[in-house]
């Protein structure tokens, strides 16, 4: 049983990101059965927030290319060749014064609820009904899981998760296919994928699931809990 | 989606990549910051904080998960090599170069050694308070106060400075 000091330290390590996965837990259940611990919590991580900020310089744009990445996941559309999936194997805040800040905050709640509108409904459930439609295959991944995978011809895929059962948030799903005789990371689907897309180049013969660490690894030691053969 | 990235994704992009240290990789955790908002919105409450500060924590945890899965990998290929090397300068000079605002540096530089160095190998390293304590040589629960007692101090400091959230 943690008593209150410990969490009060642990909550600092906690936003920090630095502790584990047990202690996570034991934070988040406090922060559950004490709400005023989330007032505390909250301080830590707009510290946090300040520290990431004194990482930056002025110009940080990201390459062109990751946009389009982002848009050929969200906008089958505005499909763009993604790049290769073994890059995929890692898929896995400023106050003013206190008066003008009411204000401003006040502003950018509603610009941001507004901006969050748009991302609402679910645009890859859309782009998978489409790709089947264009002729895309459909593969069972079966095992102690059932999940599927959605390939298209040109490698675009999607795997269909909605029956998984969700992971703890320590774990990830990480989708892998087997390309011309190498296995390859296809993706890092987070705990809890309900339709994630990825992108394949190459002669695909299989495809297998795992349950990783979150953040995904590069080799998996883990037995597959759903897989499929391609053409099989 | 276009209108958040443009606002959002440099910021984004540079946590990752002073984080990771790596090009490639901090395009990978920029692309999976922006899906993860893409398909779970709901993770975002205005009330507990800006939209910026929540896509700086993500691009922070996703660099930190990314820089564990990378150590693991350079842990089983090369059998501790990089840690047990004595003559490469120590990993919190690494991440303390990586702080580029000089209020930051200087909210920093003001904290007592061992609180400084926790704080940094923690959040900029990518180390849990049990690994910072064994670094530093230092007790866990030692370790852990300290952590919570700089982060006091900073926040007083970057508030009095404008550059945390009140």
């Amino acid at each position: 049983m943690i008593d209150r000091a410990e969490i009060d330290d642990l909550l600092a390590a906690y936003a920090l990101g630095a502790v584990s996965a047990e202690e996570q837990r034991a934070v988040e259940r406090a922060l559950g059965k004490d709400p005023s611990l989330l007032a505390v919590l909250d301080e830590h991580l707009a510290t946090a927030a300040a520290l990431s900020d004194g990482l930056l310089t002025g110009d940080e744009t990201p390459p062109a290319a990751v946009w389009r990445r982002i848009e050929a996941a969200i906008d089958t559309k505005t499909a763009v060749p993604a790049r290769r999936s073994w890059r995929l194997r890692i898929l896995s805040t400023v106050a003013a014064a206190a008066i003008a800040t009411t204000a401003v905050l006040a502003v950018q709640v509603v610009l941001q609820r507004a901006e969050l509108s748009d991302l609402r409904g679910d645009p890859l459930a859309l782009a998978v009904d489409e790709a089947r439609d264009a002729g895309a295959v459909a593969l069972p991944l079966t095992g102690e899981v059932s999940a599927e995978v959605v390939l298209a011809a040109d490698g675009t895929g999607y795997l269909v998760g909605d029956a998984l059962p969700e992971l703890d948030p320590e774990q990830t799903y990480q989708l892998w296919a087997v390309v011309d005789d190498r296995v390859i990371s296809a993706g890092v689907l987070g705990p809890d994928p309900a339709i994630a897309a990825f992108h394949v180049d190459g002669d695909v013969s299989a495809f297998a699931l795992t349950v990783e660490v979150a953040g995904g690894v590069v080799v998996s030691e883990q037995a597959a809990v759903a897989a499929a053969a391609v053409g099989a | 989606m276009a209108r958040l990235y443009d606002r959002y994704g440099g910021a984004v992009h540079g946590v990752a990549r002073r984080l990771v240290r790596d090009d490639a990789l901090a395009e990978d955790v920029t692309q999976e910051v922006f899906l993860r908002l893409w398909r779970r919105p709901q993770r975002f409450d205005p009330s507990r904080g800006t939209l910026r500060a929540f896509l700086l924590r993500d691009a922070h945890g996703r660099s930190i998960d990314l820089i564990r899965s990378e150590e693991s990998r350079r842990a089983r290929e090369e059998h501790d090599a990089y840690r047990s090397s004595t003559e490469a300068p120590g990993p919190e000079h690494e991440v303390w170069e990586a702080v580029r605002s000089e209020k930051v540096r200087a909210a920093l530089a003001a904290l007592p050694e061992l609180e400084r160095d926790s704080v940094v190998l923690a959040y900029f390293g990518g180390l849990s308070y049990r690994e910072v304590a064994e670094r530093l040589g230092q007790p866990e629960g030692t370790t852990k106060s300290r952590i919570r007692a700089a982060m006091q101090r900073l926040r007083g400091t970057l508030m009095s400075e404008g550059v945390a959230e009140a």
